[in-house]
């Protein structure tokens, strides 16, 4: 189902209080995105590792604070607005090599990090054990709002571009767009936006030619 | 038709946990510290893995210990095809009074080993022609007639390779994957129960791996035979 077909259904099954019966469609959006929202924490909440299967491919360009630091993040996910999450990863539920890159850095794999560890790393064990340099290495990302940082990223793999599987928000899909909502939840999702929906009445009820105010 | 190789990257250990155990990736890097600490572990105490690199003692003797070195097994030099190791003497004087790096012979720094020194207990038991001190806060080990000259300094490492891959042998994987199923229920906080099964679980790893490591039928054999002396048959 696109976003447009979704949100007409349920504008539809809204109650016809008069003719005019007007909803905006950047309301009805939005109460559709909180409601998905909820659904995907309750699917976290059973299974995160389900999630991945409703995660759109982002792909990420690397930048470098600064000059030669060594310090690298991605502002690509700013767009995407991904729904926030109780763990790590939060919206962006992994990060890998795109399939062009794997023979060069196959071997090379993300995981999340809280800003917490991020900041203890250094001189730990685990520092000297991710192999940096060697074509395995471990790399490290914090998910912030609009960014992504990256501890560990090999400089050679900072000049490519790789993928991010990121669950974003509904009000971000185009209106053609296929929205991927958790199996068997469609209903649910519909159901949800409607109650909430239904008790805002339409602001002019009365029939008598004026606007209301 | 080959098999699976017999030693594994120390980093893919924990990808492996995680996927065999369900776990989301969230604490990759709290894992891997962990199996880094207990690597290090079996290391020191419980396997067989040692380095020896040959090393260059200075113009005063002294060899500087390698930078991963946590204990050392010994030194020696190759004498007919066998290594001949350097015994520990604490007595040996080490000091570096002189001026500059150098040492004080009016002090007695520096002087030959003689056989007539006077210690408190009789003299007895086999000589050796080269002694060694091991000085653990300055990390030096002090040998005797060896200065400017290459010797074999055998010692455990920590076994984590800071400029490559760190490869750990198959038979450690058992290990690691109990004792981060065990600090899992701490971090966890579950119950003592479970932390004890955990430990318990740990403790039983460790025991197949010393087990592993036993000497076989025929080395315990020769060390048997080594015990005989033949003497004529009558």
């Amino acid at each position: 189902m696109t976003k447009a077909e979704l949100r007409s259904l349920v504008k539809n099954l809204l109650r016809k209080i008069d003719k005019t019966n007007k909803y905006h469609n950047n309301v009805v959006d939005h109460t559709i995105s909180r409601v998905v929202t909820q659904v995907f924490n309750e699917v976290f909440v059973k299974n995160p590792a389900d999630l991945n299967n409703y995660t759109v491919d982002v792909t990420l360009t690397i930048s470098e604070y600064g000059t030669d630091t060594g310090r690298y993040y991605s502002d690509s996910i700013a767009n995407y607005r991904y729904i926030p999450l109780p763990d790590k990863a939060s919206g962006v539920r992994n990060i890998f090599i795109p399939p062009d890159l794997v023979s060069s850095y196959g071997d090379i794999k993300f995981y999340p990090m809280t800003r917490t560890e991020f900041d203890l790393m250094n001189h730990t064990g685990a520092d000297t054990a991710i192999e940096r340099g060697v074509a395995s290495v471990r790399v490290g990302y914090v998910v912030h709002t609009d960014k992504i940082d990256f501890w560990g990223m090999p400089d050679a793999l900072a000049a490519e571009e790789i993928t991010a599987q990121v669950l974003q928000q509904f009000t971000v899909y185009a209106d053609t767009d296929e929205v991927k909502l958790p199996y068997g939840m469609d209903e649910v999702v519909v159901r949800r936006s409607a109650e909430i929906l239904s008790v805002i009445p339409p602001v002019d009820l009365k029939d008598n030619n004026k606007e209301a105010r | 038709m080959a098999d699976t190789n017999g030693v594994i990257k120390l980093v893919d250990v924990i990808d492996r946990f995680l996927f065999k155990n369900k776990l989301p990736k969230d604490d990759y890097f709290l894992y891997l510290e962990h199996a880094i600490d207990c690597y290090r572990d079996v290391n020191l105490h419980h396997g067989t893995m040692y380095k020896q690199p040959v090393l260059t003692a200075d113009s005063l003797g002294r060899v500087d210990m390698p930078s991963d070195l946590v204990d050392l097994i010994g030194v020696a030099v190759p004498w007919r095809g066998r290594m001949w190791w350097f015994t520990v003497d604490n007595q040996l004087v080490t000091t570096v009074t002189g001026t500059g790096d150098t040492f004080d012979e009016d002090y007695g720094e520096g002087l030959e080993v003689t056989d007539d020194v006077v210690t408190g207990y009789g003299a007895r038991g086999g000589k050796n022609e080269y002694y060694m001190k091991v000085d653990w806060a300055s990390r030096k080990i002090f040998i005797t007639n060896m200065a400017n000259s290459q010797c074999t300094v055998v010692y455990k490492s920590s076994g984590v390779v800071v400029d490559g891959t760190t490869y750990i042998p198959l038979q450690v994987q058992p290990v690691i994957d109990a004792y981060l199923r065990w600090q899992k229920s701490i971090v966890n906080n579950d119950n003592l129960g479970t932390q004890q099964l955990r430990k318990r679980d740990y403790d039983e790893a460790v025991l197949m791996l010393r087990r592993t490591q036993l000497p076989s039928a025929n080395e315990l054999r020769d060390m048997i035979l080594k015990l005989f002396t033949q003497t004529i048959s009558r």
